[in-house]
């Protein structure tokens, strides 16, 4: 049994405010745990020198002293998927291709965030260049913290399991189909896919140019907000970047009165396990008793939507990954090779087919978050599978990884945010996870929002959000 | 008059020679699954996309974001 992070960003920042704890302790703590756990877990594929975590930290101390604090993250420790570029530190994004490959520029997020005085532990493990498979084939599993035999879900595996385990404060992710969600979703931790065009990718390794987004992972929502405000605006480098992008603030609210959430039952209420429909239904009661009202939607385009991604990330990737493949085929896991390999049997017919969908996609979302504020689904149909099961899927004989982004590929077709929020257990006492999917650019209502349901489901559990007590 | 004579069938299948020549017989033994699953997927899309209009005239994919 593992003890539960002791710190989240929003506590930490208090107590470094008022004196009662330095960056510095704050780091060794982090550092402590990551030499007593990281073993059993497998979060992080380059941990880095404690002399040098050390040294930013007594820095953001003495600016602390100085009253020259760069903000509120001034100190927060906090590490970056490992498919975003850091200057001087190896970035592999967890290939065989790049094992080492050390970036001379960091990407914008990590420029970012290291101007806002953040504290870099090391860089976090993700499925091989960010694509849906089954663990790093690589870099070994990334065990979920809650269970050993379950799986943390990926691609940002790593970064979800480092929260979850307390190895560090903040972190980011990538989300091209569910990246960021699927494994804050299964490890109990809240993770923000934010709207596109609001996060610079610039330096982050492509998947999918159309879809990829970049975004924060913490342990709570007030924390998501911290990350997302230094990380956010525009950038001339990502031509996805929208000019003048800011998303709306981030306010903690007591209640959730006049907040109209919108239901689809159709596509996103059908094929749930018993436990995540249960606590569903319970989070939607807990949000109309804070005076949230909910309201029937009608999404009719949402079943295409996986079919849609599928046609658009594949010959996407394969693009990307042409040259490489040609040059080192065989440095590339068999399960990605395969799924590259995909790329070449979509027609161009095809692509032209998934945009079809995707515009209607999006008038239909428009038209759905004309009448509600936010849209409420679960994020995943189950908790954590067991490793055994995806495993047997990764042979082909269930579709497992397909029900994992099911519901989650909508919002990267539409550019809409979408937050995945723990909102419960099931009866092994695994984590499940709401998704909340808003106005573009509203981002900060977004989380505002599943901050209350974050604090609804601490109220209504006996171990608090996050799920039980880790377990490896 | 003498008509051309038609081209010879293109030998290649999707995917590039210099790729073909990579493959092993793991990569080799899938293909025929991914043909099955790519074509699965575009004959959904091409019902779905019977009830939809046109694709995005440029690439931003929501209307704020095209509206800047």
């Amino acid at each position: 049994m593992i003890d539960r992070p002791r710190f989240t960003i929003t506590t930490a920042v208090a107590d470094l405010d008022s004196g009662r704890l330095s960056a510095v302790e704050l780091a060794a703590t982090v550092l402590e745990r990551i030499d007593r756990l990281e073993p059993g877990i497998g979060a992080f594929i380059t941990v880095r020198r404690r002399d040098a975590v050390l040294a930013e930290a007594a820095a953001s101390d003495a600016r602390r002293r100085s009253g020259t604090a760069r903000g509120p993250l001034d100190g927060i420790p906090v590490a970056h998927k490992d498919n975003i570029a850091t200057a001087g530190l190896r970035t592999t994004a967890g290939s065989e291709v790049l094992r080492d490959r050390v970036p001379q520029e960091d990407a914008a997020v990590v420029a970012r965030l290291r101007d806002a005085g953040t504290v870099l532990i090391g860089k976090l493990k993700n499925y091989e260049f960010a694509h849906s498979a089954i663990d790093n084939q690589h870099f070994g599993r990334t065990v979920n913290p809650h269970d050993q035999d379950r799986v943390t879900g990926g691609s940002s595996s790593g970064s979800a399991a480092a929260l979850a385990a307390g190895f560090c404060l903040g972190a980011t992710g990538t989300d091209t189909g569910g990246s960021i969600r699927i494994p804050a979703s299964f490890t109990g931790v809240v993770g923000l896919k934010p709207t596109f065009g609001l996060v610079s990718r610039h330096g982050v390794v492509p998947t999918s140019w159309s879809l990829d987004t970049v975004g924060p992972m913490a342990l709570t929502a007030p924390d998501a907000a911290l990350l997302l405000a230094a990380m956010e605006g525009y950038d001339e480098r990502d031509p996805g970047s929208v000019r003048g992008a800011r998303s709306s603030g981030f306010a903690p609210r007591a209640d959730l009165a006049g907040l109209r959430v919108g239901v689809e039952r159709d596509y996103f209420g059908a094929g749930l396990a018993p436990d995540v429909r249960e606590a569903f239904e319970a989070t939607l009661a807990g949000m109309s008793a804070m005076g949230a009202e909910p309201v029937e939607v009608s999404i009719p385009s949402a079943a295409a939507g996986i079919a849609a991604e599928k046609a658009i990330v594949y010959p996407e990737a394969t693009a990307i990954h042409e040259q490489w493949l040609e040059e080192h085929f065989h440095e590339y896991g068999s399960r990605l090779r395969k799924a590259l390999l995909t790329g070449y049997f979509f027609r161009a017919v095809d692509y032209v087919r998934a945009q079809q969908v995707r515009r209607s996609l999006v008038g239909e979302v428009e038209a759905a978050l004309s009448r509600v504020d936010v849209i409420a689904t679960p994020a995943t149909p189950m908790a954590a599978p067991r490793s055994c099961d995806t495993m047997a899927d990764a042979a082909g004989s269930s579709d497992l990884l397909h029900e994992y982004i099911r519901l989650l590929v909508l919002p990267n077709l539409t550019g809409h945010p979408a937050v995945a929020v723990p909102c419960g257990h099931d009866r092994d006492g695994l984590p499940i996870g709401l998704q909340l999917i808003g106005r573009a650019f509203d981002d900060g209502n977004v989380l505002s929002v599943a901050h209350a349901v974050e604090r609804h489901a601490r109220t209504n559990s006996a171990t608090g959000p996050g799920g039980r007590t880790p377990s490896v | 008059m003498t008509l051309p004579e038609a081209p010879e069938p293109h030998p290649e299948g999707p995917i590039p020679a210099p790729i073909m020549a990579l493959l092993d017989g793991t990569d080799a033994a899938a293909l025929g699954e991914i043909e099955r699953e790519t074509r699965q997927v575009a004959d959904r899309l091409r019902t779905a996309g019977r009830r939809c209009g046109s694709i995005m005239p440029v690439t931003p994919h929501h209307p704020e974001q095209a509206a800047r």
